[in-house]
């Protein structure tokens, strides 16, 4: 089963593409970001201030006369680093540590943006003539950033990294 | 202190230990990387919602502290005067303390940063990248030459010649690849890395661009190694074009070296980056503590102002109770210190402005009840009273000396002799005596005076003592009068009446021997005597007995004026006595015009009948004889109603047209033995002011103003309580 939606319209950071599929009574998801950095974090960035990206997903329970509750949540957590002496950035998948490098931002970007067969949830937490939905967001955690940029990050527009919730029904 | 004060004081102060607290914390956090990142944002946000919290206490402090000032509540002026003092003294040092941290602050992270550090910093990086260059150069070559080794090595060979080559040339692994990346080949040193380590699709664009590739990389662990890629010769044009990628490790010194490089000009860079977040890091913290120091000063400002402001003001209230006449305030001592000996003094004062009020009150009660005794003997006292001060007006004055003066209570008032004097002439004797006696200063005095008015004499005994201050100076003078008319009248009249008794006693005993003897020697010797002698003898012995039946009519007359009145009140109306009377005169041929004028409706009175009339038939007979004296013959009767002092009096008049009253007996015409007649025992007046006084009335003679003659005034008490008390009082 697929289940497969399209965003045109552009923003700074937003979601491309998602792709939810089923392998063996198991949920994976495909998915295309669009995450730049600003211009301050890009400084930041080569700077030598480490960014943490962080991938959310949410399974929820659709209700009737409540809030949807929050079935099954997934966290991927790219950290972002640069390497003066290599001049390269490095990527560091927080949840596998899994390390890759790359010789341009663009190059590192990408390998974040595009989101390859995350396991999702099984299928047997579903249940029967329920209505569930899948959301999605990325976005910069501003609680990664040092502390004494904190405060300032909170309240300024050039550190506000985050996409929208996106959202798609789940197909049984 | 009230609850919601103490419970908002008890707040603040557990707001002011947390925030010290964590002011303290947030001061250690910045000796500790560590703990800084870990609870910098959250001791951020607790202290600033202490401080919401400082300022919203500063804010209900400041409403209240408005409001009393809109309500003039005492004590709320000296508060803000305080608080602002308090404040000023306490916020300025704070901002100059401040201003010049600001200042190091700037000038220390300033300091931190050096161009020279920098630039050493950059160019040990470089030298660094050199370093690796000449190395990674020489691997390139190392590649290129297994690359063309591997270009001509055939597939079936590959697996055993890429080991061997990898290990010849000392890579960690050894990878032979398609142009877009998939493995064909590989070896590695990690036996259990089963997946070597493939270049991304930028290395892979890039070997499409150009023909190799080299580069420092970290894979999977943090190890630095040189990657080096290459194109093989093309040989076989239907061959896939390859690539062959060599990971060479870097020596276990030169990766510590690079590591430290790094690692250093990251730390500078970052720190670097961080210095004007750091510095608003720092000036966050110091703004907070100079906040925290600030709202805390002005609040307790406001807790000590209030606190100091608290005793001054309940003294304040206890003064104006105090000023209103509540004694019993008693305020709570503060403390130990010179506000509380204040407000215990004026605790004490309050006290004994308690006593001296009781006190006050006490001598005052007394005194009222002094005066109220005074006042109940003194207007119970037949004596007239009256005090005059020193100044010569009246003080006090009891009901029976207006009374004896016949005067209202009320003409007393701020008055003094002087004008009294003017006023009523006819007292003039009367004060123009005491005045004489306080001029010449006698302690002790005594005088007996007689008024005249028209009603007759009045007598009266003054006595008089001056009173002295405790300093022995004059305060002013008592004068105590009392009438003695009565007292001089009932003794002259006793001695009349003991005197016409006597007088009737001694004479009339012999007079009716003098009768029965002229009557005899008439008798028995007319008509024996010639008739010349007889006539004599009728003549004298005539003239014997008239003269008899004369002196028996004047000893009857003394007779009745001596006897003890005998009465039989009954209800009387005037008007027929008056008319029985000049009936009498009106039947005599003697020429008299008699006029009458008689209210109708007079009251009545209560008196006796007979004796009444004899006052009628006296005065009717004195008024015709008057009249006898002169041309006019003309008589006028008059009875009208009055009202004298709120008591109906009647008022009789009988008006003659004769000679008048001779000056010389206007003050005794009412004594025995006075009378301006040829005839008469004198006796006539005396028995009518008698008859009248008996009857509580008063008679008085008086000239007429438009015409000759003279005028009896009679008035008789006439309404009926003064018939009941007269009743009773002749019962």
């Amino acid at each position: 089963m697929l289940c497969a939606t399209n965003l045109s319209f552009a923003k700074t950071i937003d979601i491309e593409s998602t792709q939810s599929y089923i392998e063996d009574e198991t949920y994976y998801l495909d998915s295309l970001f669009n995450f730049s950095l600003t211009e301050e974090a890009d400084k930041a960035l080569r700077h030598g201030i480490p960014l943490e990206i962080h991938i959310h997903y949410q399974l929820r329970l659709k209700r009737e006369w409540l809030w949807d509750k929050t079935v099954s949540e997934k966290k991927l957590i790219y950290r972002l680093e640069h390497r003066p002496l290599t001049k390269n950035f490095l990527t560091i998948n927080l949840n596998t540590g899994l390390r890759r490098s790359y010789n341009n931002l663009v190059a590192a970007l990408s390998h974040i943006n595009s989101i390859s067969r995350m396991k999702l949830f099984d299928q047997n937490i579903l249940r029967r003539n329920k209505t569930y939905t899948s959301r999605i967001k990325t976005f910069l955690d501003i609680g990664s950033l040092p502390s004494p940029m904190r405060p300032q990050a909170y309240f300024s527009s050039h550190w506000d990294m985050a996409s929208e919730w996106h959202e798609w029904e789940v197909v049984q | 202190m009230k609850k919601g004060s103490k419970i908002i004081l008890i707040i603040g102060l557990c707001l002011f230990v947390f925030m010290l607290a964590s002011l303290l914390m947030m001061s250690q956090t910045l000796q500790n990387p560590e703990l800084f990142d870990r609870y910098y944002s959250s001791l951020l946000i607790f202290n600033a919602l202490g401080l919401i919290t400082l300022v919203g206490l500063i804010l209900i402090n400041l409403k209240r502290l408005i409001r009393q000032l809109k309500n003039h509540v005492i004590g709320s002026r000296m508060t803000v005067r305080m608080v602002m003092i308090f404040s000023l003294l306490s916020v300025t040092p704070v901002l100059i303390v401040y201003s010049f941290s600001l200042d190091f602050l700037h000038r220390g992270i300033d300091s931190w940063f050096d161009l020279r550090v920098e630039q050493a910093l950059d160019d040990s990086l470089e030298l660094s990248r050199l370093a690796l260059d000449v190395r990674m150069r020489e691997l390139l070559n190392t590649t290129e030459k297994v690359a063309e080794e591997l270009s001509e090595t055939t597939d079936a060979e590959l697996p055993f010649d890429i080991d061997n080559i990898r290990e010849r040339i000392n890579a960690n692994e050894l990878t032979l690849l398609t142009k877009k990346g998939g493995i064909i080949a590989s070896s590695s040193t990690d036996i259990k890395n089963l997946v070597p380590d493939a270049p991304d699709e930028t290395i892979l664009l890039q070997l499409s661009q150009s023909n190799s590739y080299i580069g420092l990389d970290v894979i999977k662990n943090t190890e630095l190694l040189i990657r080096s890629a290459v194109n093989l010769p093309t040989v076989d044009l239907d061959k896939e074009a390859r690539i062959v990628q060599a990971l060479y490790p870097m020596s276990e010194r030169i990766n510590q070296l690079t590591k430290n490089v790094q690692s250093a000009y990251i730390e500078y860079k970052e720190l670097s980056y961080l210095r004007e977040q750091l510095k608003v890091s720092f000036i966050i913290i110091l703004t907070l503590v100079l906040l925290f120091s600030v709202f805390s000063a002005v609040w307790a400002a406001f807790y000590s102002a209030r606190k100091l402001a608290a005793p001054v003001k309940d003294l304040a209230e206890g003064t104006r109770a105090i000023a209103d006449g509540d004694y019993s305030t008693r305020l709570t001592v503060p403390s130990n210190d010179e506000l509380g000996f204040l407000v215990a003094s004026f605790n004490d004062m309050t006290d004994k402005i308690s006593q001296a009020r009781d006190t006050a009150k006490q001598s005052q009660h007394e005194a009222e009840s002094q005066r109220t005794y005074l006042e109940t003997v003194l207007s119970r006292l037949s004596s007239g009273v009256m005090v005059i001060n020193k100044e010569g007006y009246f003080e006090k004055v009891n009901i029976s000396a207006a009374q004896i003066l016949q005067l209202d209570i009320e003409a007393f008032e701020h008055k003094n002799i002087l004008s009294l004097t003017e006023k009523h002439p006819n007292l003039s004797d009367f004060f123009e005596c005491i005045s004489i006696n306080i001029e010449e200063r006698l302690d002790d005095w005594r005088e007996q005076i007689t008024l005249t008015d028209k009603t007759g004499n009045q007598n009266l005994i003054i006595n008089g003592a001056t009173l002295t201050e405790s300093d022995g100076s004059i305060s002013g003078h008592v004068i105590v009068f009392d009438e003695i008319t009565a007292l001089i009248k009932g003794q002259r009249d006793a001695a009349w009446s003991e005197m016409a008794r006597r007088l009737a006693h001694e004479i009339k005993n012999p007079l009716t021997p003098i009768q029965l003897a002229a009557e005899r020697l008439r008798h028995k010797y007319l008509t024996k005597m010639d008739p010349a002698d007889a006539d004599m003898l009728d003549r004298m012995t005539t003239t014997i007995i008239q003269q008899v039946e004369t002196m028996k009519d004047m000893v009857n007359d003394f007779s009745d004026y001596a006897r003890s009145p005998e009465y039989s009140p009954e209800e009387i109306k005037i008007e027929h006595l008056i008319q029985q009377g000049l009936d009498l005169f009106t039947t005599t041929e003697d020429g008299n015009k008699i006029e009458t004028e008689i209210e109708a409706n007079l009251p009545t009175i209560l008196g006796d009948e007979k004796k009444l009339r004899q006052v009628f038939n006296n005065l009717l007979t004195n008024a015709i004889d008057a009249n006898s004296t002169s041309d006019d013959n003309s008589l006028k009767v008059s009875a009208k109603k009055l009202n004298v002092d709120g008591i109906d009096m009647l008022e009789i008049r009988i008006i003659d047209s004769g000679l008048g009253i001779d000056a010389s007996v206007t003050n005794n015409l009412f004594e025995p033995y006075i009378t301006s007649k040829q005839k008469g025992t004198g006796l006539g007046l005396a028995i009518v002011k008698k008859i009248i006084d008996e009857h509580s009335g008063k008679v008085w003679l008086e000239n007429n103003k438009d015409q000759n003659g003279a005028c009896a005034v009679i008035l008789f008490p006439a309404n009926n309580s003064y018939n009941q008390n007269l009743k009773s009082d002749i019962a």
